[in-house]
């Protein structure tokens, strides 16, 4: 906001002393009067909004308080602001930030607590940036907010609002090799307990709050059987990061995706599908993909560990790749 | 799970209504039971209920790991928990792990009965800060080797490797410089994977008709200088070196289901064929269909039209009637004498001696313990021991 005066920011409750209900915006209407808006509460409106602002030169972050209320702005987002661009022959650009707090396993219950995404995987015009431990969101965030010319979704996983980033800059972590790779703009990170002559037996793709479960099962299967996996963590997931995945599952030959949202008709099968297209000779098995089951996420904890994919779920589907 | 009865009577202690009535005054001592034909021992990994906490049937009670099983122990009575062993220790098949009573009081008394067996060796898996950090894989190398870890940096994780090489039991050597392997011209050259007593068996009964000849072993665990039988045994990663010598079949003797089932995919990976071996003292019915990588040893009778997946062991004197179904990675110990129709899942263990009545299943990775009667279905991961075969528990790594 400090480097672009055209850069203002809607949603509800996000203004001082409030501060959004994560507390993400808390600040920010004291140190910028007048470019922080609290709206009401109609998320339609709110993005609609926002995407006439975008077009006529501003450069707009939306709050959407829970993401789950990413449904009120479908029709925004799908037959507008997604579309523009083309609709009027390029005329306009539509650099337009929306923040999605995603993600259970906090007992929000069925309508604050689920990883709506994958939704709008099919929706061109749209790309979707998701931060992880791993990655720099404050940097993520600033570079999309500047520099994009389309509409973003950028979806945090509330369960990492707590959580302290990895510090990946040495190139090891927790006994961990961790490197950069793709565009230097939306790094997949990769993590691996490999030696530096040793290929991995299976890749592992796991995006924001999953990653850690990912890298929880990839430790584990480790530490129990030394089966050695290279963990991908894409910060861009839509478009989706099929180069880097295929390089790796090019070298493993065996491919798991893990997300939170529903199995059915999720990122993994997205990836699975596309990675099978690439590499359908070279790969041993059938990509496995880890999501939630196909219910609404319970309030009760104990159950929603049930819904939701555990590390130990991760843990079964790679031991599946090698049996 | 023994049932012990009560001071005052022999009834069996099996009923879930233990402490309903006046007769409340009981107990139940629950045991280690086998989880692998060759595992004589298990180590307590963790306790999921407090010593004197009150349980109702079926909540596990506390967990129990080999080299190749996690398992939980699980209630079979209602009532309070004593602790007879503790996290860390290595027990015995059949040692009392855990006391279930109706009161505290009986609990207290029945405890002190039994009293705390302390193990020879009382080897931990817990690290103290700063301690080295170490797979299963190298704390067994280094339990098996005399190794000790405490001599290794604590910087890195510890690798079965490192703990091999630390002693020179790691061949330095790089891959592709397998030695000369020999056989007469005349014979089929077979590596066996596996260097244990069951590779011995294995080696007889494959040269037993002059067929074949086994020119090497290989095992996960041992170093190429190591021999065996007057052959070298080599790593297990020289396994896809061994084309380059005119080496195409491999024979396996492994005890674990899941890791022979996996060599299938890595000798299919490396263009080897992973040969069914049946001794010529058994018997295979002619309709009978066995799949790659089965070892069936002397004196086992594979009946009319029984199916067998891939990886399996059918071990001496076992009887497979007929129309039974063995899935992938089972091993069916000495004697186990199964009836017909009898469906065994993927990687269950069928211990020496059981029997398994006919038109049961067995679930996936279930394992039956020594002597246990299989009366019926046994779902998947179940621990069944006794006779007939009761539920003790719940295997967790499969």
């Amino acid at each position: 906001m400090a480097e672009d005066a055209t850069v203002v920011l809607l949603g509800e409750d996000l203004v001082d002393p409030y501060g959004g209900a994560f507390k993400v915006t808390r600040g920010l209407s004291s140190a910028f009067p007048g470019r922080v808006v609290s709206t009401p509460v109609s998320e339609g409106a709110i993005v609609g909004v926002a995407t006439g602002m975008a077009i006529r030169g501003f450069r707009p972050i939306v709050e959407i308080m829970f993401g789950d209320f990413l449904t009120l702005c479908v029709d925004q987002i799908v037959n507008g602001a997604s579309k523009f661009c083309w609709i009027y022959r390029g005329q306009v650009t539509v650099p337009l930030v929306i923040r999605v707090p995603m993600g259970g396993r906090r007992g929000y219950g069925p309508t604050h607590s689920q990883t709506l995404e994958p939704l709008f995987l099919s929706v061109p015009g749209l790309e979707i940036v998701a931060p992880s431990r791993y990655h720099d969101p404050g940097g993520l965030l600033r570079r999309v907010v500047l520099e994009t010319r389309q509409p973003v979704l950028f979806v945090e996983n509330k369960s990492l609002y707590s959580q302290p980033l990895v510090p990946i800059d040495s190139g090891v972590w927790n006994d961990m090799r961790v490197q950069r790779h793709g565009e230097a703009d939306y790094p997949t990170i990769s993590l691996s307990l490999a030696r530096d002559s040793e290929v991995e037996e299976v890749t592992l793709v796991a995006y924001g709050g999953m990653a850690d479960l990912a890298i929880a099962a990839a430790r584990n299967v480790f530490m129990r059987d030394e089966l050695l996996v290279e963990v991908l963590v894409p910060s861009r997931i839509k478009p989706l990061p099929m180069a880097e995945v295929l390089k790796s599952a090019r070298r493993t030959r065996r491919l798991v995706v893990a997300e939170e949202s529903v199995r059915t008709g999720g990122w993994a099968s997205e990836l699975g599908g596309q990675a099978t297209e690439a590499l359908f000779t070279t790969l041993l098995k059938p990509v496995g993909r880890i999501g939630a089951l196909e219910l609404p996420i319970p309030s009760s904890r104990p159950l929603e560990d049930q819904v939701l994919p555990q590390v130990s779920d991760i843990e079964t589907a790679l031991y599946q790749q090698v049996s | 799970m023994v049932p012990s009865g009560s001071p005052d009577t022999t009834h069996s202690m099996l009923s879930n209504e233990m402490i309903s009535n006046e007769e409340d005054q009981r107990f139940v001592i629950m045991t280690a039971p086998q989880l692998g034909i060759n595992e004589p021992t298990a180590q307590v990994a963790r306790w999921y209920v407090q010593d004197g906490a009150y349980v109702s049937a079926g909540d596990p009670c506390c967990a129990l790991e080999t080299t190749k099983v996690v398992f939980d122990l699980e209630a079979e009575v209602q009532g309070y928990v004593g602790h007879l062993v503790e996290v860390g220790w290595e027990v015995h098949v059949s040692q009392p792990v855990a006391v279930i009573a109706s009161s505290l009081e009986l609990l207290k008394r029945e405890r002190a009965a039994c009293g705390q067996v302390r193990p020879a060796d009382s080897g931990t898996s817990a690290e103290p800060d700063g301690a080295p950090r170490a797979t299963r894989k190298a704390l067994a190398a280094a339990r098996r080797l005399g190794v000790d870890l405490s001599t290794f940096s604590s910087a890195t994780l510890i690798r079965e490797e490192d703990v091999l090489r630390s002693v020179g039991e790691l061949d330095a050597s790089p891959v592709h410089e397998l030695p000369a392997l020999q056989w007469q011209a005349t014979r089929r050259p077979v590596a066996v994977y596996g260097a244990a007593g069951g590779a011995l068996t294995l080696k007889e009964a494959l040269e037993f008709e002059g067929v074949c000849e086994v020119v090497c072993f290989l095992d996960d665990n041992v170093s190429s200088r190591a021999m065996l039988s007057d052959l070298p045994i080599f790593h297990g990663r020289h396994l896809c070196d061994l084309s380059t010598q005119g080496v195409r079949s491999i024979a396996c003797e492994i005890a674990d289901g899941r890791i022979r089932h996996r060599l299938l995919t890595r000798c299919l990976e490396s263009n080897l064929e992973l040969i069914t071996i049946v001794h010529p003292m058994a018997y295979v019915a002619p309709s009978a269909r066995l799949g790659k990588g089965n070892y069936v040893k002397s004196g086992a009778c594979v009946e009319t039209n029984v199916r067998v997946g891939d990886c399996c062991i059918i071990d001496n004197g076992v009887t497979v009637a007929h129309d039974s179904v063995i899935g992938n990675g089972c091993h069916l110990a000495p004697g186990a004498t199964l009836g017909s129709r009898v469906v065994v899942e993927d990687y269950a263990v069928v211990g020496i001696g059981a029997s398994v009545a006919t038109g049961t299943r067995i679930g996936q990775s279930a394992i039956i313990s020594v002597g246990t009667a299989v009366t019926r279905d046994v779902s998947e991961r179940t621990v069944l021991e006794g006779v007939p075969g009761k539920r003790v528990g719940t295997r967790k790594d499969a």
